[in-house]
């Protein structure tokens, strides 16, 4: 299933990034937080082989 | 179809219209999960003569297969889509966060791992703990009982043999779990140069995930005879990914 369970808030986001001099409205927070949770989903996945094209 | 107490969602003619559209025979394509992953770029990708959705297919040949993303009837556009699928994944790869994110990025990864798997890990822990003890308590309960000559030293060596190796068992799996959650641990303190490359295993994604990233940053200014393309990232991303060089891209493209 392609569901991620997002517990860090836009508004959460907002702050944190802001204490880190980036200034985002919600907007920009809500699909950063969309790239950032996308990613962080296949961060710690085992290696796996390299599959070959045809 | 039950009837609720509650208000319904939608009205009883849309839920027989949508159950209508589910049960008509539809065409499906690129279905296949390989297919979906090789053609990733597949819906992203414009004809530059036609202006239509280019599709993606495989040519044999004498040797080996080629697949391609082309456009349809009579339009000759065609690009090789290894060649555009590693275009676009170098493009993505030459992107890392940039410090200041560090800090959000590390509590999604603190979110995802100590919240679902730590959690789970803990759980089972706590259940072994729990079985190791009622090992015990059953040994403890078969010594009381061959003391008071009702169990006899053949069933009480018997059931001290079963037990130890229960035992064993349970501890051999605490140990694997201990294990495992000491690699959480370790996981959470990766090192920051180490995070700041999010992209770096794109190919290991699943594919719907990749082309939910496909989605977020697009690939645009695609070059058909070369296979060179840009991405478009929009200004959400410019504030949190730099180039591998550290130079911020000013630009809304990065070329």
């Amino acid at each position: 299933m392609n569901f991620i369970e997002k517990n860090i808030s836009v508004e959460k986001a907002v702050i944190i990034l802001s204490k880190n001099g980036i200034q985002v409205d919600e907007k920009e927070a809500k699909i950063i937080l969309e790239l950032l949770y996308l990613v962080s989903k296949n961060y710690d996945k085992p290696k796996e082989k390299k599959i070959s094209y045809p | 179809m039950i009837k609720g107490l509650h208000e319904p969602l939608i009205s009883e003619s849309l839920f027989y219209q949508v159950q209508s559209v589910i049960n008509t025979k539809r065409k499906t394509t690129a279905k296949r999960d390989d297919l979906q992953s090789l053609f990733f770029l597949r819906g992203f990708l414009t004809c530059p003569i036609c202006n239509r959705k280019l599709v993606g297919s495989i040519s044999k040949g004498r040797s080996k297969k080629y697949p391609y993303y082309h456009c349809r009837d009579g339009c000759k556009t065609r690009i090789d889509a290894i060649s555009l699928n590693n275009c676009y994944q170098k493009k993505l790869q030459q992107f890392i966060l940039s410090n200041n994110t560090i800090e959000l990025f590390k509590n999604i990864l603190e979110d995802q791992n100590i919240k679902t798997l730590k959690a789970s890990y803990l759980y089972a822990q706590k259940g072994l703990e729990r079985k190791i003890n009622e090992e015990k308590l059953i040994l403890s309960q078969g010594r009381k009982l061959f003391i008071t000559g009702i169990l006899k030293i053949d069933d009480y060596n018997e059931l001290k043999r079963e037990n130890q190796i229960s035992t064993q068992n349970l501890k051999k799996e605490a140990n694997d779990i201990t294990a495992k959650l000491k690699g959480i641990d370790k996981k959470n303190q990766i090192e920051d140069n180490t995070l700041v490359k999010i992209f770096e295993r794109f190919s290991e994604f699943e594919t719907s995930d990749k082309r939910h990233l496909v989605n977020l940053i697009p690939p645009t200014d695609i070059d058909f005879k070369t296979g060179a393309l840009s991405l478009d990232l929009n200004q959400a991303f410019l504030k949190i990914l730099s180039k591998k060089n550290n130079r911020k891209t000013k630009k809304n493209e990065f070329h």
